[in-house]
């Protein structure tokens, strides 16, 4: 199995095979050696080398996030066919309009303008509260509100789209 | 005593509520939002009742809810827990109204000591050292004057604050407007009082508290102080009693102060005094907090008083069982709080739903927490999901064992600040004791974790693994032997 795992913005290459019913992995020139406990659940344990690890997992498609030592590195592991499908068909033009998405998770707690609203750069549009602070979410440029995409009191999860400005 | 005890709280301080009942033989009632019907603590009461929606305020801080399930329960007592209604006079009195004993102070002395400006005015009257600042609401052109007299940085404070809600640090004039516009915002949101106060911001100084228990017969004790100097955002992190710049005769001194506003206020039952203590050992007293704190841990690790259990026997009538002599601390202990942030990008919360968690155990570890797999953390509540406390003779001993322990702490479907508190242990100025309450801010930054490359290739092997499993078996273009297959 040939796989591209990008982890914290660097991408590595890695070959992944069995011998003699253990996995060595190439990574880039290095071979290192894998055995992976038999348990099932979550918080799992291996020997990576020689080192033993006590790690915690999680699989959403294509993303893993391993915990380890109490960190959670997010890998997405990509299939190097299907990256250059991907890529042929990439096209992307320059954006008319700033789309402002959620920093944090939280609370919509106040909307301040409407939709076609003049706005200012730095100018509060709306609050969102989460956990316990209320933080203020400014224009990023002097425009028009173009759609507000959320109501007051609604959860919101991280980088979902809160308003647009035109 | 109580027959039976209804706790108006949820997460990790409902489950502390119901174990302190549980040994005391009060049956218990727990109540719960929507997105808590599934949440440990429930399973944990001898009867459980929906409140409402998620939302705090469609739930938690429905007064009238709450007072209804009560009676409907038949329960004598209602326990609060911290936040939600915990410092909310109108709940006390309303548990009062309706016959039924409220674990915590009276309404007026919650009212009087509760109210950060009443408490500053009730503290200067009775020569008792405060920040200087306006004990009054004030507004823009006031803080601003006073800014002009006292020098920037400023601070603008929620009067019915606690928590660092409705607080902000104005460094300079143009940041007023906007910060004094949040604060106000803020304050009224999580209080329902948008009255803001302001003082002048002492520079790097401790955070020092002193936890008293006053029975309402007269009798008030105090059980020595917490430093609670690691914070972020006014959010406490770290918490430790005792406090390395609190000797015996400081400690008597404090002690003896929060005694004297116990009696002034006409409390009852666990409060906390809140103290600045300045590099010169001048302490300066804040507010009182009238209830039972998050850091509570701590106290009773060194103590070893059960403060829930005494909550419940003061509110009960008992009298306190100890002279202040009698109380002799002992040892070192450390809280770590373990919220669903990620450290690593400015403690942004991190929600979703935990997979497994293993806590840490062994000896001298406490893990107070409502985790159990499949636990979901929501938006709707605090982001802390755990208090690991670690007890030891002394301080570089506690150290080394909240180490080990956070070694051992594993959650996984959130991202926690557990690697966070693995570097500040181990930070050299923290083990000296060398921290004030800007020490995060200006003196500690998280360095970036290693350990991605390890991750990179323990996911490639799980995939290999996973796809190979998904394989069919005589698809396979080379069966493993049995041997093989053994092995793995």
């Amino acid at each position: 199995m040939r796989t591209f795992a990008r982890v914290e913005g660097g991408e590595v290459e890695i070959a992944v095979s069995e011998e003699a019913g253990r996995l060595v992995l190439l990574v880039g020139e290095k071979a290192v050696e894998i055995a992976l406990d038999d348990q099932k659940g979550p918080i799992r344990s291996a020997f990576i080398g020689g080192r033993l690890v006590e790690f915690g997992w999680t699989r959403d498609d294509g993303t893993y996030r391993i915990l380890l030592d109490g960190v959670v590195h997010e890998v997405v592991l990509r299939d190097p066919r299907a990256e250059s499908i991907a890529r042929s068909a990439a096209a992307a033009a320059p954006a008319a309009h700033a789309e402002v998405r959620a920093p944090i998770p939280g609370l919509i707690k106040r909307v301040l303008l409407r939709e076609g609203d003049p706005v200012k750069r730095d100018q509060a549009v709306l609050h969102l509260n989460a956990m316990k602070l209320e933080n203020e979410i400014a224009s990023p440029r002097d425009g028009t509100i173009r759609s507000i995409e959320v109501r007051e009191g609604q959860a919101v999860e991280k980088g979902q789209a809160l308003f647009v400005v035109a | 005593m109580f027959r039976k005890l209804l706790v108006a709280n949820r997460g990790e301080i409902a489950l502390r509520v119901l174990r302190a009942c549980r040994e005391m033989g009060i049956a218990t009632a727990a109540v719960y939002s929507e997105a808590d019907r599934w949440a440990h603590y429930v399973s944990q009461a001898d009867e459980a009742h929906l409140l409402g929606p998620p939302p705090a305020r469609e739930s938690y801080l429905r007064i009238d809810r709450i007072i209804e399930i009560a009676k409907k329960a038949r329960a004598d007592a209602i326990h609060p827990g911290y936040g939600f209604l915990a410092e909310n006079a109108d709940f006390s009195k309303a548990c009062g109204d309706a016959g039924i004993r409220f674990v915590g102070p009276p309404p007026d002395a919650i009212r009087r000591a509760g109210n950060k400006i009443e408490a500053r005015k009730m503290a200067e009257a009775n020569g008792i050292p405060v920040v200087p600042g306006l004990s009054r609401a004030v507004t823009e052109s006031e803080a601003a004057d006073f800014a002009r007299r006292h020098r920037f940085p400023i601070l603008l404070k929620a009067a019915g604050g606690g928590g660092g809600r409705g607080m902000r640090v104005v460094r300079d004039a143009p940041e007023l407007p906007r910060a004094l516009r949040e604060a106000s915002s803020e304050a009224q949101s999580a209080f329902g009082d948008p009255t803001v106060f302001v003082e002048k911001y002492v520079e790097k100084p401790r955070h020092v508290e002193i936890q008293i228990l006053a029975d309402g017969r007269g009798a008030v004790v105090h059980l020595g102080e917490r430093e609670c100097s690691i914070q972020r955002r006014h959010q406490k992190l770290v918490e430790e009693s005792p406090s390395v710049a609190v000797d015996d005769a400081l400690r008597e001194r404090m002690g003896e102060t929060a005694k004297k506003i116990a009696k002034l206020v006409g409390y009852r039952n666990a409060g906390t005094c809140e103290f600045l203590l300045d590099a010169k050992g001048n302490f300066f007293f804040l507010e009182v907090n009238t209830r039972l704190q998050v850091e509570h841990p701590v106290t009773e690790m060194v103590t070893g008083i059960d403060l829930v259990k005494q909550q419940i026997a003061i509110a009960a009538g008992e009298r306190l069982p100890w002279k202040q002599e009698e109380i002799r601390p002992r040892g070192h202990a450390i809280e770590a709080r373990i919220c669903a942030e990620d450290p690593f990008h400015g403690f942004a919360p991190s929600i979703g739903e935990i997979a497994g968690v293993r806590c840490p155990a062994g000896p001298f570890v406490r893990v107070d927490t409502d985790l159990v797999p499949r636990s979901r953390v929501s938006v709707y509540y605090d982001s802390m999901i755990a208090k690991l406390i670690a007890w030891a003779p002394d301080r570089a001993q506690a150290i080394e064992r909240m180490v080990r322990a956070l070694r051992e702490f594993k959650v996984v479907g959130v991202r926690t600040t557990v690697p966070f508190h693995l570097q500040l242990f181990q930070d050299r100025r923290f083990r000296a004791g060398r921290i004030h309450t800007r020490f995060l801010e200006t003196e500690f930054e998280p360095r970036p974790p290693g350990g991605a490359l390890d991750a990179a290739v323990l996911a490639a092997a799980l995939e290999f693994r996973r796809r190979e499993s998904a394989t069919p078996r005589y698809a396979s273009p080379r069966p493993l032997s049995a041997w093989k297959r053994e092995l793995r």
